[in-house]
């Protein structure tokens, strides 16, 4: 029997509840320029998103930390209405009768001009802590993905603070902390290098050491954790950076299963590193993303373990399945009849947090995920081909275990 | 004709292997011994004969050989000894088992006293191992196959040298040279008598003859070998081996280093340009290529290991091997440690790959293992690494062939847990156990293998391969339990 339960239906518990905002059918303020656009509804196949804004916004990579009776939902938004600017912007959420509503975008970092994240910011993860820059106390870190490519490709990681989450942030440096540089893996032809992305940060002491989790296209991609000593940005120091094994991940059809889109939240009480990640796609149409997405669970252990010496018999299986996957079926809305099917692409998910990249409540999770409207759906405007692009929407579940 | 004497036998308890030790008197070592040199050799066999000016007498039960094998294209190199005794011509040959060989433990040893164990391969062959210097024993009851023979003369004596590789090594590399180099010092009776031996009445003194005494036949084609009379030069070379064969592994941090690709102080002795080549002597390569070779330069002690594109046949799936066996015989005991350690630096601003092959020799079925990061049941193999000119330290997943990183200067380690023996090794044919036990076996011989298709004109120094005896960490600033990578190289030590 499914575990996962629809947060539309209210939960008593608070952590776990979020309200699905109500399309607004007027013309609403769009992108940051302050123009009045006209709404048009994303395309909903199942259930709702937790906020809603006009197709020709995309609203991908939600990562949310709950900093007490606060919720900070960062998400990668284009600025402009059917314009692929992109900008990490939060919305608040805050909890009432039952209910998380998350208000208005926020602007924290769009891409510098000049700089090694030029054209594209993305994919950004935030955690509490104790953190200098340049004579500055700040509170809040920020790990996202950058290119100077348009589309997103030879991505590198960098970092940004700020004193809250609805403050201004503030770049840290003018270069990446994890540098992808696609040259340095391409020695036969290849031409396909996503880069350094994926960032999830997890407090390491709720001060200023905290784990880098990304992932890295190399020959074969591979998932990293970094240790990091982030108190004195001016000066990071910089501790082991550790392959996270893959044993236990599995995948249809690939012999490369990896923790793809990973998010990741330790929970001190059980020792767990959870992760949330994407299901290797097997989707043919645009967008080529995951139609699922699945949390799993291993010992903290598979940070340090090395085994050491000669060692006879199968590997340690680091990785367990926790609850259900979340794909097409778990995204229906039963109570709709035009939302039975659920959705097709299911991406990019989170796990909610605490404000430390900490799980909140042993037991069950809050996830959030993407879906997105597929290349020539023909409810999509006739005169967008382009339209899919810029239809992406945010939803939550809740997964017990 | 010289005096020969006979060695009171004992018995002495030789290092980790357990083995009984009884030490053989040597004759005296200022005379030059006959060389025996192959090189270039694909297929046939050559023979080195002598014969007696006259039939002499058998004065024991056994033939002792003492030879030193310099240089061969495996870890050791199959012969046949072979007589002509009283009218008929007699071989030793067995298809498993050993036989006693005793080795000198430095090149002006009065006796051998270490106790070897020379295998016999499923092709009747003798293995004389790498860098042997000894004796070995040929009893006469082992002749016809253990069926034995009453000898009461003999008249002539020869070793033939397999100079086509087709012993019984887990392995089907396509050796391009062989380059084996054998001196031959002398030919005695000698007198076995239950676990003990004693040398006995000279048969031949090669060090008092010229190559021109001694006949020289092939099996098929051309003789490509010569026979030479050492130089003094040949002989500080072969005591300048020996000796630095039988000294200690050098160690750093909690590394034993097992090779440094740097000849020993004794050949401080020889001049710069023959102790360039016997460096690059001690690599023999492989490859799937005919003709292709690396590029080899000695310099710093390092290696610099260079794929050539004009070697490169993209018709084929093509590699190139480069293999050698260890310069001290301490170094093929690994016991102890938890895994094995590469100083390596990627000189290309693009990832470089090789392939770290370790072979254990077993010795209980006689047969050469091979084990690396090949295994159909573990994709993903697990490296750890210390960048010494970033200080940063990292583990990363790698498959056969070792990746490593664009402009990476620092040492990799392996832990032995990702070493298998490949899938095809398994096979009946070459009998690989699957199982690492260096408390019980012998490592001797490490290979390094490298595609051509990904790292066409990319240069890799290898500065230094050895074996960690630590637990570490990567990196140390979130966890201190363990120490890191460079804590352990810095101040580690070796500890079994």
């Amino acid at each position: 029997m499914k575990k996962i339960i629809c947060v539309l239906f209210a939960t008593a518990f608070a952590f776990s509840l979020t309200a699905c905002n109500e399309p607004d059918p007027t013309p609403t303020p769009g992108g940051d320029g302050g123009t009045d656009e006209t709404y048009e509804s994303k395309l909903f196949d199942g259930m709702d998103a937790v906020f809603d804004e006009s197709l020709g916004y995309y609203n991908e990579h939600p990562s949310v930390i709950q900093d007490g009776a606060t919720r900070w939902l960062f998400y990668t938004r284009n600025t402009a209405k059917y314009e692929a600017k992109d900008s990490i912007a939060v919305r608040k959420g805050t909890f009432s009768s039952g209910t998380w509503t998350y208000g208005d975008p926020i602007t924290c970092i769009t891409p510098t001009g000049g700089k090694w994240d030029s054209a594209s910011v993305y994919n950004a993860d935030v955690v509490k802590g104790a953190f200098s820059y340049q004579g500055e106390d700040y509170s809040f870190l920020m790990a996202y993905s950058g290119s100077d490519r348009a589309d997103r490709k030879d991505a590198d990681i960098g970092f940004a603070v700020a004193k809250t989450p609805d403050s201004e942030w503030v770049k840290v440096g003018d270069e990446p902390i994890v540098t992808f540089t696609s040259s340095e893996w391409d020695s036969v032809g290849l031409t396909y290098y996503p880069g350094a992305i994926e960032p999830s940060l997890v407090s390491y002491d709720m001060q200023g050491k905290v784990y880098l989790f990304y992932e890295e296209s190399e020959v074969f991609k591979s998932n990293y954790a970094y240790e990091l000593d982030c108190s004195n940005l001016d000066s990071i120091v910089k501790g082991g950076r550790k392959i996270i094994e893959r044993t236990g991940i599995t995948d249809l059809g690939t012999s490369n299963p990896l923790l793809y889109g990973a998010d990741y939240v330790y929970d001190s009480d059980s020792d767990f590193l959870f992760a949330i990640r994407e299901g290797r796609t097997t989707a043919t149409a645009e967008p080529k993303v995951a139609d699922e997405v699945q949390v799993l669970r291993s010992s903290m252990d598979v940070l340090y373990t090395v085994d050491q010496g000669i060692a006879q018999g199968e590997p340690r299986v680091w990785w367990e399945k926790v609850g259900d996957t979340i794909d097409d079926e778990a995204t229906a809305d039963m109570s709709d009849p035009s939302k039975l099917f659920g959705y097709t692409r299911i991406f990019s998910p989170c796990i909610v947090g605490d404000a430390y990249g900490r799980m909140i409540e042993y037991g069950r999770m809050e996830v959030m995920f993407t879906t997105q409207a597929n290349d020539g759906d023909p409810r999509l405007p006739a005169d967008r081909e382009d339209a899919y692009r810029f239809s992406q929407m945010i939803h939550t579940l809740e997964i017990s275990y | 004709m010289k005096a020969k004497s006979i060695a009171t036998l004992c018995t002495a308890v030789l290092l980790a292997t357990g083995l009984t030790a009884l030490p053989l008197q040597a004759t005296a070592q200022s005379a030059r011994p006959i060389i025996f040199e192959i090189e270039g050799k694909s297929e046939g066999n050559e023979t080195v004969g002598y014969t007696l000016p006259e039939e002499k007498a058998a004065a024991g039960n056994a033939i002792s050989l003492k030879v030193f094998l310099k240089s061969t294209y495996h870890y050791s190199l199959p012969v046949t000894v072979s007589m002509q005794a009283d009218g008929h011509e007699y071989s030793w040959s067995q298809t498993a088992g050993t036989l006693k060989g005793y080795a000198y433990s430095a090149a002006d040893a009065e006796e051998a006293t270490e106790q070897t164990n020379l295998q016999w391969n499923k092709l009747g062959t003798l293995e004389i191992p790498y860098l042997f210097y000894g004796e070995i024993v040929l009893p006469f009851s082992a002749l016809n196959y253990g069926a034995g023979a009453e000898i009461s003369s003999v008249e002539a004596i020869s070793l033939t040298a397999t100079a086509a590789v087709n012993s019984n090594f887990a392995s089907g590399d396509t050796w391009i040279v062989d380059g084996v180099s054998l001196y031959l010092f002398e030919a005695n009776f000698a007198t076995v008598e239950g676990g003990s031996v004693t040398i006995g009445e000279e048969i031949v003194d090669f060090t008092q003859l010229q190559p021109t005494a001694l006949t020289h036949e092939t099996s098929r084609g051309n003789c490509v070998g010569e026979l030479q009379k050492a130089t003094e030069e040949d002989v500080q070379v072969f005591r300048a081996f020996v000796n630095e064969y039988n000294s200690e592994c050098e160690q750093m941090g909690d590394i034993k280093l097992i090779e440094t690709f740097s000849l020993g102080s004794g050949f401080s002795s020889v001049g710069t340009e023959r102790a360039s080549a016997e460096f690059l002597k001690k690599f023999y390569r492989s490859g799937q290529i005919a003709g292709c070779e690396q590029v080899l330069e000695a310099g710093n002690g390092a290696l610099a290991y260079h794929i050539d594109s004009g070697d490169y046949d993209a018709g084929k799936n093509s590699y190139a091997g480069l293999h050698f066996n260890f310069a001290k015989k301490e170094a093929t005991d690994w016991s102890g440690a938890k895994g094995i350690t590469v100083f390596v630096e990627n000189t290309s601003s693009c990832l470089a790959s090789f392939a770290l092959e370790v072979f254990q020799y077993n010795l209980s079925t006689g047969l050469l293992e091979q084990y690396n990061l090949n295994d159909v049941g573990q994709k993903y193999k697990t490296a750890y690494a210390y960048n010494v000119e970033t200080g940063e330290e990292f583990s990363y997943h790698t498959q056969t062939f070792l990746r490593v990183p664009a402009n990476f200067k620092g040492w990799i380690r392996i832990p032995f847990s990702q070493y298998a023996a490949p899938a095809w090794s398994m096979a009946p044919a070459y009998g690989n156990e699957g199982v690492l036990d260096f408390d019980v076996n012998p490592v001797v011989k490490i290979s390094m293998t490298r595609l051509f298709n990904v790292n066409l004109e990319m240069t890799l120094i290898i500065d230094n391969v050895g074996l960690y005896y630590s637990d570490f960490g990567v990196g140390s600033l979130f966890d201190d339990s363990v120490p890191s990578i460079r804590e352990c190289v810095e101040n580690g030590s070796v500890s079994v």
